[in-house]
């Protein structure tokens, strides 16, 4: 029962959700949208039913399997141990890669503030380095002071977009928006064809719920609804920040702009406002950093749990912080920034950060079809059989063209390395030989 | 009454227009008779077009210029035509042919339509290629951008490394077509961009090299000059691409079309003959196959 104070509430983790999705993503979005106009707002009704049709898959796998593991273990029930390992594998790939780069982003939106860390490739490794360690430091303190720093670190997203999506309409301007239509004449097609992959991959995160389920309060009903709240919450944050800006600031300056936000409270009040919005936004980002680390963390947790990560991952401390897992993570995480200092090395990081956008939407699809054997042990009706699988279908098509949009340098990557995935396991699978003595019997006994 | 009035008005206002060529200044070519001089404008900075050589300068406009120049002695039999050599500055080069200050601005110039309305052109004598320096070091998606290619390509997402976007200051020549030309594609790049301008290709090579600038925009020939003689060398390279072509001329009096004529026959008997392309050769590193395509279609028949 003392264990419960340690671990994160309901509203601590739909907050890490929404900002561990939102958190870097969204600093740059509307300057990428203004860029193809106010048209572009059009994908969101594409890429936020979608991705809500995945987050309800989720929860409603967080709802029939409570066994620890997060996306593997719902994954384990359709694709058995190896599908376990796989997916945690390349789930660890993606977070550990993606963390690295957005550190790097970070410490570019710090520069206004501190410009030595735009002053060279030493000062940016130094600065990203220093934000990695930061943020693994941070999460030594447990799940709990984990998801407190989260409560704070989350107005960053709050005040600057949420309160833009509330109080920008006094500054709305119709007229503004309609001239921000499309700007580049493109047909409406082609324009919401170019957008899309613009706002595709910016709900990637409403698994870090499954994925926390260790160290939640009451898992069962936390894990699917702050995932499914979460996932919501930031769909209508992106959908109003996003629209209600391009009504404010006329399309040409908002597509120029290095910090759109920052732009627009300069506008509607003044440019001392615009700082303090950015450097909110900046607290933000370090917020979802320190989110990730944390995600990270307890994936590997999860799996060496399982007996499949070396077990150095899974000791934890008194405060339910797995720190030499963490400290592990921090300096392989620490070796991939060595990546900044080279122009060469960092347009090689940049495919790998590619590609671990495909080492995240993999274990999506494997995850959300274990469904089918979780709704068919439960015995589910067949009302809400059916209605699942609409909804899983929905989510693994909008997963599969995610994957598809990715690219083919990404994808053949992700490939390579989900291949080789498989080599691991192989000399990991003999782990696993007794655990299932009924059907070797089987096997041997024609 | 009244018509006989206007008859007379009118004659009157014929004789004086017919005046109004001769009031404003003699043709060029009475001026360079009256004076015994050919006065050469050209911007002294601008090699390998033209360059400052002591008193004098030299380059390959100032070559063909004083082409030109032979051509105008033999024309009006003057044997001992003398030259000057008049610098001029690019603020103030269009005036300086207006108002009869220089007899021809041998530097070539783009003839856009806002300088047809002061001055007339001769045939281009050049091709001139927008082009790009940039840092040796810089990033791939400044590189695609520019090379007309998406910034990123693959997944955009939280980890998108600033999603691309970085915010990059371009930099330059005041007031050219440069300018223009950039203001209108930093859009359709798909770039955040600051445009910064500068006073002339050695100022903007500086800026980039000195990371205040991430590309520097110029015409393609003045770049490869620099960057060959300069000691950026090393830091900085040019872009293979160019962006824009444009043809361009010696600007000369808007009225003058006897001029004209004797301009446009010398550079067309050069281009028929092989002289441009050996002026290619000596000041512009050779002529390439489009280059000397164009010779035939600038030639007048």
């Amino acid at each position: 029962m003392a264990d419960s104070s340690k671990k994160m509430s309901l509203t601590g983790l739909t907050t890490l959700v929404t900002v561990n999705m939102m958190g870097s993503g969204i600093i740059m979005l509307p300057t990428s949208m203004a860029q193809l106009g106010a048209v572009s707002l059009l994908s969101w009704i594409v890429t936020a039913i979608g991705s809500m049709a995945i987050a309800y898959c989720f929860s409603q796998c967080g709802i029939y399997c409570l066994r620890p593991g997060g996306l593997s273990a719902y994954t384990e029930e359709a694709h058995a141990k190896s599908g376990f390992f796989v997916c945690s594998y390349l789930y660890f790939l993606s977070l550990a890669i993606a963390n690295v780069a957005v550190a790097i982003s970070a410490v570019g939106y710090m520069t206004s503030f501190l410009p030595w860390l735009g002053s060279g490739a030493i000062p940016l490794f130094i600065g990203t380095v220093g934000l990695l360690w930061l943020t693994t430091v941070a999460n030594f303190g447990g799940p709990g002071i984990t998801g407190k720093i989260g409560a704070i670190t989350v107005w960053g997203v709050i005040i600057p977009v949420a309160g833009l999506s509330i109080i920008g309409w006094f500054w709305f301007k119709p007229d503004v928006l309609t001239a921000a239509w499309n700007p580049n004449n493109l047909p409406i097609s082609e324009a919401i064809g170019k957008a899309i992959p613009l706002t595709l991959w910016a709900f990637l995160g409403m698994e870090s719920a499954a994925q926390a389920s260790d160290a939640v309060e009451n898992p069962k009903r936390t894990v699917p609804l702050a995932c499914l709240l979460g996932t919501l919450g930031a769909a209508v944050i992106y959908v109003l920040s996003t629209t209600v800006i391009q009504g404010i600031i006329p399309n040409a300056e908002l597509a120029n702009s290095s910090a759109p936000f920052a732009l627009v409270y300069a506008h509607m009040f003044n440019p001392v406002v615009g700082n303090i919005i950015m450097a909110l936004a900046v607290m933000a980002c370090v917020g979802s950093l320190l989110g990730w680390q944390f995600t990270l963390a307890q994936t590997a947790k999860m799996t060496a749990d399982q007996g499949m990560f070396p077990k150095l991952f899974c000791k934890i401390s008194a405060r339910d912080a797995p720190i030499a897992g963490m400290l592990v993570c921090g300096v392989v995480q620490t070796l991939m920034a060595l990546s900044t200092i080279s122009p060469n090395a960092s347009a090689q990081f940049g495919k790998l950060v590619s590609l671990a956008a495909v080492t995240n939407l993999i274990p999506y699809v494997t995850a959300a079809t274990g469904l089918l054997v979780m709704m068919y042990k439960a015995k589910v009706s067949a009302g809400i059989y059916t209605r699942n699988t609409i909804f899983l279908l929905i989510g693994v098509a909008y997963s599969l063209y995610a994957l598809y949009a990715c690219g083919k340098d990404a994808v053949f990557g992700g490939t390579l390395v989900l291949a080789f995935g498989y080599l691991l396991y192989g000399f990991l699978a003999k782990r696993f030989v007794d655990e299932s003595p009924i059907v070797q019997t089987r096997a041997g006994n024609p | 009454m009244n018509v006989k009035l206007t008859k007379a008005n009118n004659l009157l206002l014929v004789g004086l227009l017919s005046l109004v060529p001769l009031l404003a200044d003699a043709s060029t070519l009475e001026r360079v008779r009256a004076n015994n001089t050919f006065t050469l404008g050209y911007l002294p900075n601008f090699a390998p077009f033209s360059a400052q050589a002591g008193d004098k300068a030299n380059g390959y406009a100032i070559d063909l210029c004083l082409k030109i120049a032979d051509k105008v002695k033999t024309e009006l039999g003057l044997s001992g035509l003398q030259i000057r050599y008049q610098p001029v500055t690019a603020n103030d080069e269009m005036k300086a042919v207006s108002s009869g200050q220089v007899d021809i601005l041998c530097t070539p110039t783009p003839p856009t339509l806002e300088r047809r309305k002061a001055v007339s052109y001769s045939v281009p004598i050049y091709t001139a290629g927008l082009s790009a320096v940039v840092r040796r070091e810089a990033p791939e998606t400044l590189l695609n951008v520019l090379n007309g290619k998406v910034a990123h390509t693959g997944p955009t997402w939280r980890a998108t490394i600033n999603h691309g976007l970085v915010n990059q200051t371009f930099a330059a020549t005041a007031g050219g077509v440069t300018e223009a030309w950039i203001r209108q594609q930093m859009q359709l790049l798909g770039v955040v961009a600051t445009l910064v301008t500068v006073e002339n290709t050695d100022a903007g090579l500086k800026l980039v090299a000195e990371g205040k600038a991430d590309v520097f925009f110029a015409e393609r020939m003045m770049l490869t000059n620099l960057l060959s003689t300069d000691h950026y060398a090393g830091k900085l390279v040019l872009l293979e691409r160019i962006f824009e072509y444009a043809p361009t001329a010696m600007a000369l009096d808007r009225d003058d079309e006897n001029f004209r004529l004797l301009v446009d026959t010398t550079l067309s008997e050069m281009y028929r003959s092989g002289e441009i392309e050996q002026a290619y050769d000596h000041y512009l590193g050779g002529a390439s196959d489009a280059a000397r395509k164009l010779f035939k279609v600038y030639a007048i028949p």
